[in-house]
């Protein structure tokens, strides 16, 4: 937990203290830097367990000593799965670099390289997605000469090409059934347009997208429409209940002509939070049931995340749109799936929150902020607890601790898993120069919609660039 | 006899030493003169952050440390003068070493001088390309001082430390390691007998070998082709490359070719001017090569990206009309020069505008990456500035203009955090911390952006009302940006000259009525130019919202209808005639261009 002591002064000492005071580590710093050795931080930790830590900060000077009015942080029983896997990025627009997914521990600094790019022909990685949590279930889209869906099952990579002809993009944002057997999947064609005005920067939406869900054992993808309804949505983040029964997603009607045109008119894309029920045994769905309507209340919802335990459900809500980490009003928000309540998390900041994800024993949520520096997403860890009361969120700690002042590259989706992955860069480019599994169509009968065949043709300029395709 | 005898044998240090001091001497000129804009060219492609993420990426990679060091030195570039010392230093450094490997190898002979000045006079010839990095001539360098320090013995033990320190040869200069492999078994196959030679030959190859599977498999991260080339020179032109693969080449044969030289071993006052006749060849051959290659265009449009980097737009303006130039960007940057000084509409076609409506916005590619958001920037459009600015990080990493534009619109744009972020990684640099922290004080008091000349006014014109930005046809936002903010003359007045260079007449007069809205009191000049085109062509002046046409513009336009009368009963159709004194009319560029 090392930290920056941003006062001023020549001279600090920091002394934290376990909460029945057997224990004490004093660190001494002249920059301001706080890094507390390792092996005593960790016996500080397992001292304080389900207890207090007290910090004290005195600054020497010399004519005076100031003490600071001590802090202290809990140290909760139920530990936060030991990696966090996340995709570093320059939050920028069209171009990218160099691309990595990577692992860190955060029960040390070490972070280790799941996927790079480099061996990958500098094709662009994203969306990655765990298994509830599992190490070794794990799925990635490469886009470009060596794209596919690399998907891990219980070890070992295989290159799929999840693209049919009723779907109207290629597969995008994932959400693994519990089982392993499904991976439901909004497709998407996905667009980014700009802002003029200083108060926006970007907005990133969609031209058509469509759920799916894509069977693993029988390698073939069902399209997800609700026959009986004849409105056209848009349909996009998909999430499983905890007990696969169920599968939540974000839709709006596609009402709007050519939003992309008019900022006030993008204003009124706004999604609501559904869900379908959904047979595992036989991959069969029933009709869609409305969760929660945030469109009548002017709001727009993205990213549902139900916990482990199938009690509460988190999403983000910002004014409209979908891809809301470029929304500066985007809040996570929660959903008693109980009692129905709907509560505005308290762990929000005036920044934009998303891209939340449970620990694999519901405790803790670890979400993306922005609030370091108004642009770049950084990953904070917050306690939660069986009543749904988040603890007071922190980000997550660096060996420098001075690192997010400098860093320029966000933590993409920052997602808990519950142990160091084996496979890493040379076996997903080991697994790039085979060739890709091409999935079927699960019904034959399925097409692309002629509304949607109409959408995807269109270009707003001759030199657009989709994103995530 | 014995005396003029001894002479000889000196000689020939005194004329290597020489004709070193000449290169030294001459390379430094040209760096610092006619090729000073390579300096400025390179030191704005990089920027050396003091911060640890950034010295990682190149401690991730087999020649990373030496692309690292290049850096390090080009940061010096920032001063001509101790940039040509630097670069003619390291230049000339290759021939002294070959120098100390000669008296290892063989005795001067009368063609050892020009053998061991070639590395560094094509080294010279590739340096003058203004992509050639100063990392390129380190590896070669490096090459050679890990080979003298090879071949300063036949002892076993020097042989196996070189055997036992390639590894970490090769970390260090990356694919460089190759070349030395290269010249190393040629050394050891020509100079080492028995069977020595075949022993440690076969020795360097397995071990080049070997290094390179590990590296592949378990040590680095990194295709294979990147392991196998990365940092050796790449430069997208035909010379460079011959003589990339030239002096390749030349320095893996270099044992055999000393070996071969050497047999002319008779040294006399004839042959030893010779020698020197040979050096002074090499020489005038070189400048000729100079001569020949030397883009004068390049060279201007780097002095006027100079000029702009440092907002000198009236030297800028000056640059380009004294010195124009056929090359889109040079013509970019002076048409964003004239907007910041708000004389684009009066004094566009004083300058070469042959690149028409394409030199106002840059196309969206990676050549024109790094130029494209100023212009976005001059005309009010900040959030695509920032964009741009951005993106050009993204793909090419720090650079001083990148972040200095970044840091500029995030301020105006009232993101001081993300401001303050750029300042602190500006900050880290070595030259530009004083630039980060005149920058910082709008950090501490952001009440002085608006008082700022630069940052104020671009406050000033910044869109109200939001939009969607037009990406492809960029032209498309400049009514928005009027509509969005009617102070925004900028905006106005690029979109005039957009339709100028358009030879839209009539679209251009028709927004004159707008512009007593926007506070002019005086149509600019090459406005009034193309007013008077349309009144020649319809016989009626347009509606010009109580403005007129000065008398000044009404009597030019008669002499140059008269001229252009003339011209045309001639059947000339060229405007060489009438470019002295209309050259710097609208009128002739709609006619001659």
């Amino acid at each position: 937990m090392n930290f920056t002591i941003k006062e001023q002064g020549n001279h600090f000492i920091v002394v934290a203290e376990s909460g029945k005071g057997d224990y004490e580590i004093r660190v001494k710093s002249r920059n301001g830097q706080v890094r507390f050795p390792m092996k005593r931080w960790k016996r500080m930790l397992r001292k304080s367990t389900g207890d207090k830590i007290f910090i004290k900060i005195i600054s020497q000077e010399k004519e005076k000593n100031i003490e600071y009015e001590p802090f202290h942080m809990f140290v909760a029983t139920e530990p936060v799965d030991p990696y966090l896997a996340y995709r570093l990025i320059y939050p920028g627009y069209y171009c990218w670099s160099t691309l990595r997914i990577v692992q860190r521990c955060v029960e040390d600094f070490s972070e280790k390289s799941i996927i790079e790019n480099q061996v990958l022909d500098m094709n662009c990685i994203n969306c990655h997605s765990f298994c509830n949590n599992r190490s070794d279930r794990f799925m990635v889209h490469v886009r470009g000469s060596k794209g596919g869906t690399y998907i891990v099952y219980d070890g070992k990579i295989e290159r799929k090409d999840l693209k049919t002809d009723p779907m109207p993009g290629s597969a995008t944002y994932p959400a693994w059934h519990p089982s392993g057997r499904y991976i439901a999947f909004s497709s998407n064609q996905v667009r980014q347009t700009f802002y003029a005005h200083y108060s926006k920067s970007i907005e990133v939406f969609d031209l058509v997208s469509d759920i799916i869900i894509y069977d693993m054992g029988k390698n073939s993808i069902a399209m997800v429409h609700d026959a009986e309804d004849t409105t056209k949505y848009l349909e996009t983040f998909p999430c499983w209940s905890n007990d696969g029964r169920y599968l939540y997603f974000c839709r709006t009607p596609q009402n709007i002509e050519e939003p992309w045109r008019d900022p006030e008119k993008m204003k009124l894309l706004k999604y609501s939070l559904v869900r379908i029920s959904f047979n595992p045994e036989t991959g069969s769905h029933g009709r869609v049931e409305m969760v929660y309507d945030a469109a009548s209340e002017g709001k727009s919802v993205s990213y549902p995340r139900v916990s482990p335990d199938g009690n509460f459900l988190v999403f983000t809500l910002a004014d409209f749109g979908t891809f809301l980490n470029w929304h500066r009003e985007a809040d996570l928000y929660m959903i008693d799936l109980q009692s129905g309540k709907l509560k505005k998390l308290d762990i929000n900041s005036e920044e934009t929150e998303s891209w939340h994800e449970w620990s694999s024993n519901g405790r803790w949520l670890i979400f993306s902020s922005k609030r370091l520096d108004g642009r770049s997403t950084r990953p904070f860890i917050s306690y939660f607890d069986s009543g749904g009361n988040t603890g007071k969120p922190f980000v997550l700690p660096q060996k420098n601790p001075e690192k997010y002042f400098y860093m320029l590259e966000s933590f993409n989706l920052p997602q808990p898993v519950n142990a160091k992955l084996k496979v890493g860069p040379r076996d997903f480019m080991a697994s790039s120069k085979n060739e890709s599994v091409k999935a079927l169509a699960a019904n034959k009968a399925d097409s692309l919609p002629e509304w949607d065949k109409k959408r995807t043709a269109i270009k707003r300029n001759p030199g657009e660039k989709p994103i995530h395709e | 006899m014995q005396k003029k005898a001894n002479i000889l044998s000196k000689l020939p240090e005194y004329d290597v030493w020489l004709f070193i001091i000449i290169f030294f001497i001459s390379s430094f000129i040209f760096f610092f003169s006619a090729g000073s804009y390579i300096l400025f060219f390179q030191e704005q492609q990089h920027l050396f952050v003091y911060l640890p993420d950034f010295y990682r990426k190149f401690l991730l990679k087999p020649g990373g440390l030496l692309d690292l060091a290049g850096l390090f030195i080009t940061q010096f570039y920032v001063n001509p003068l101790a940039g040509s010392l630097i670069l003619s230093l390291f230049l000339s450094l290759p021939s002294v070493v070959i120098y100390f490997i000669n008296r290892k190898l063989k005795d001067g002979n009368i063609f050892s001088t020009v053998l061991l000045l070639i590395p560094s006079v094509s080294l010279f010839l590739m340096q003058s390309h203004y992509y050639h990095t100063i990392s390129y001539n380190l590896g070669y360098l490096m090459v050679l001082i890990y080979f003298l320090f090879a071949s300063s013995s036949e002892n076993k033990r020097i042989h196996i430390a070189t055997l036992i320190l390639f590894p970490l040869f090769y970390y260090v200069t990356g694919a460089y390691a190759l070349i030395f492999s290269g010249l190393y078994i040629i050394y050891i196959l020509i100079y080492l007998k028995g069977a020595r030679k075949f022993f440690y030959s076969l020795s360097v190859i397995a071990l080049t070998v070997v290094t390179l599977l590990l590296s592949a498999h378990s040590i680095f991260i990194l295709p294979a082709k990147q392991l196998l080339t990365y940092p050796l020179p790449y430069v997208n032109n035909s010379t460079h490359r011959f003589l990339t693969i030239f002096l390749t080449l030349y320095i893996i044969m270099y044992p055999a070719l000393i070996l071969i030289s050497g047999h002319v071993k008779k040294m006399n006052r004839t042959l030893y001017i010779f020698r020197l006749l040979l050096g002074f060849m090499l020489f005038t051959g070189t400048g000729f090569l100079l001569l020949n290659k030397f883009n004068p265009d390049v060279a201007r449009v780097v002095n006027l990206e100079k000029l702009v980097f440092e907002e000198k737009w009236q030297e800028a303006v000056k640059y380009y009309e004294t010195y124009p130039a056929r090359n889109i960007i040079a013509q970019y940057f002076y048409n964003i020069s004239l907007t910041e000084t708000n004389q684009l509409c009066d004094r566009m076609f004083f300058g070469r505008q042959d690149a028409g409506t394409k030199s106002l916005f840059l196309p969206w590619d990676d050549e024109h990456l790094n130029w494209g958001a100023h212009v976005f920037y001059s005309i009010g459009l900040i959030n695509e500035a920032h964009r741009w600015a951005y993106e050009e990080l993204v793909v090419y990493g720090y650079r001083p203009q990148n972040l200095k534009m970044l840091i500029k619109t995030n301020l105006i744009n009232g993101n001081i955090r993300m401001a303050d972020k750029y300042i602190n990684i500006l900050k880290k640099t070595l030259f530009y911390r004083d630039l980060a922290e005149e920058y910082e004080k709008f950090v501490y008091d952001t009440s002085l952006i608006k008082a700022n000349p630069d940052l104020g006014k671009k406050k000033a014109i910044i869109p109200f009302d939001n939009f969607f930005i037009f990406l492809e046809s960029p032209e498309d936002n400049l009514p928005l940006l009027v509509e969005a903010n009617p102070d925004n003359r900028r905006a106005f007045e690029y979109l005039m000259a957009w339709l100028l260079l358009s030879k839209d007449v009539e679209t251009t007069v028709m927004n004159i009525p707008k512009m007593k809205e926007l506070g002019y009191t005086k149509i600019p000049r090459h406005i009034e130019e193309a007013v008077l085109i349309y009144y020649n062509s319809k016989r009626a002046m347009p509606d010009l919202g109580g403005l007129t046409v000065s008398y000044a513009t009404t009597e030019r336009f008669s002499r140059y209808v008269a001229a252009y009368s003339a011209l045309r009963q001639r059947s000339a159709l060229s405007g060489n005639a009438m470019e002295p004194e209309f050259g710097n009319t609208y009128w002739f560029y709609f006619h001659f261009y």
